[in-house]
């Protein structure tokens, strides 16, 4: 098997929680393409998400 | 004469205003697509590598490298969490100055319920500080591994067709909170 491409597309609305801490709402695709066969999507879901930088 | 004072400035603002000041100003709203071409020299030599019975050892040697990455929170500048019903996703980003200049690294991988792997690797260094030109070439690897199709494929060194990224900050006061403000944004003479 072989894929032939990768498409990987996110959207996301953050609110920063604190100055180093974020949460975030977002969606998220991530669509491969395989050799032979259709494109499979991986991940396509809305998701919550949580940032932390230090 | 006390009336042609104008008043004070936080006097003018709604209690209803400051609400919507203090929640706008910490909201971003970030986008991005990338579009990756595969790399058929690396996926000859993985499929010459990988032969059926071998996916255990790679899904080990994955994990191996997610608990790496976890040891490593310590020095780690970012980590990144996601969770939907499907799927997971662990991120780390790692800042640091290397001999070439400013360097970044970064590492995800996200997991699906159908026992999907995508593993993202990324190297990026750029030159001299603040010049924003590439010292090196950035290199990213992603590499799927999908029982449900029964794939297992490594695309690309950086071999993007399409990359579109979107970050703003405090997007909402500048256009949206005229209109979200009961009584508008208050007129400074």
């Amino acid at each position: 098997m072989d894929a032939e491409r990768l498409t990987y597309s996110t959207l996301s609305i953050e609110y920063d929680l604190l100055q180093q801490a974020k949460v975030y709402l977002g969606y998220r695709n991530v669509r491969a393409s395989i050799n032979g066969q259709s494109s499979i999507d991986l991940d396509d879901d809305t998701h919550l998400g949580f940032r932390i930088m230090y | 004469m006390s009336g042609s004072v104008p008043a004070p400035l936080f006097e003018r603002f709604e209690k209803q205003d400051w609400f919507f000041i203090l929640i706008n100003l910490q909201w971003t709203v970030t986008a991005s697509c990338r579009r990756v071409q595969s790399d058929h020299l690396l996926n000859r030599g993985l499929q010459v590598m990988v032969q059926d019975g071998e996916m255990n050892m790679y899904v080990r040697y994955l994990c191996v490298v997610t608990m790496l990455l976890a040891c490593a929170g310590a020095a780690a500048q970012e980590i990144d969490l996601t969770l939907s019903d499907n799927s997971a996703l662990f991120r780390y980003l790692k800042h640091g100055t290397s001999t070439y200049g400013q360097s970044e690294i970064d590492a995800g991988l996200l997991y699906t319920n159908d026992s999907d792997f995508l593993l993202m690797l990324g190297l990026q260094v750029q030159g001299e500080a603040g010049s924003g030109s590439r010292a090196l070439p950035q290199t990213r690897i992603y590499m799927i591994f999908s029982p449900s199709v029964l794939a297992v494929n490594c695309i690309t060194l950086q071999h993007l067709s399409i990359a579109l990224d979107f970050a703003s900050s405090s997007i909402m006061p500048r256009i949206l909170s005229p209109l979200w403000m009961p009584n508008g944004l208050p007129i400074v003479h």
